[in-house]
């Protein structure tokens, strides 16, 4: 006769190695590697966590349940990091997005900047323009043209 | 055999083809950042192979190998996107 004990711990190991399986299904079936980049991260995290909380509920032992939580603790804190760090780092190499895709608000505000640059240097008394193209030096990470020290200057001339 | 070791046997058997899955997109993958997720995707199957292992062979040593080897990955990861940053530099 098995108890609740046991059924609700064989369900989470069952639940997170099916989880494990779907990331790496997802790997190969999804279109371009920023759709993969977010299937494993999540999947492939969530599954080692429910795997583990299975596993120390199951067997009911300190020394195990304690390490399960200091493997969880380590897998949540690192994993999505190094994927934030590499997706970014493809960005900036230049790693093409799939073709049905519809939004890439880093290029929108890239080009915004570049045009409103042209803008600046025909008219560079132009209050909106000054503004605008402050917010944008702001916002943007350095390698596609963010700079705090033109920000600056461009609102003492305000 | 009771049942959690059956069950433990077959977590490792899909973990374990998961593993070969990911492998094909480490071969294929066409580019540079795609092998690295796929070795990051592998580092937490294995974390999770060498837990089940160490609990059907009752040796909890196991579980610090795990612990070393999450920690091992997320170094590996940055260090690969720090690589590409700055290779065509």
């Amino acid at each position: 006769m098995m108890s609740f004990h046991d059924i609700f711990s064989i369900f989470l190991i069952i639940v997170g190695t099916s989880l494990m399986l779907i990331s790496s299904i997802g790997i190969i079936r999804l279109p371009d590697f920023y759709l993969r980049m977010s299937a494993i991260t999540k999947a492939a995290t969530l599954g080692l966590f429910l795997l583990l909380i299975g596993l120390s509920i199951y067997f009911n032992n300190l020394g195990l349940t304690v390490k399960s939580i200091v493997i969880i603790l380590l897998i949540l804190l690192t994993n999505p990091v190094g994927a934030h760090a590499i997706a970014r780092a493809a960005y900036m190499v230049g790693t093409k997005l799939w073709e049905g895709n519809t939004i890439d608000e880093l290029k929108d505000m890239t080009d915004r900047k570049n045009e409103l640059e042209k803008l600046f240097e025909e008219s560079p008394q132009d209050h909106v323009v000054i503004n605008e193209l402050a917010g944008l030096y702001k916002k943007l990470p350095e390698a596609q043209g963010g700079n705090m020290e033109k920000a600056k200057r461009m609102e003492e001339l305000l | 055999m009771s049942l959690i070791n059956i069950i433990l046997s077959v977590v490792i058997v899909v973990l374990a083809a998961s593993v070969i899955l990911v492998l094909y997109r480490f071969i294929k993958g066409p580019t540079l950042p795609d092998r690295v997720t796929a070795i990051d995707l592998i580092t937490t199957i294995v974390i999770a192979i060498i837990v089940v292992f160490s609990i059907i062979w009752k040796s909890p040593n196991f579980f610090d190998v795990a612990m070393v080897l999450s920690l091992i990955s997320f170094l590996g990861s940055v260090s690969f996107a720090f690589y590409l940053t700055k290779r065509n530099k």
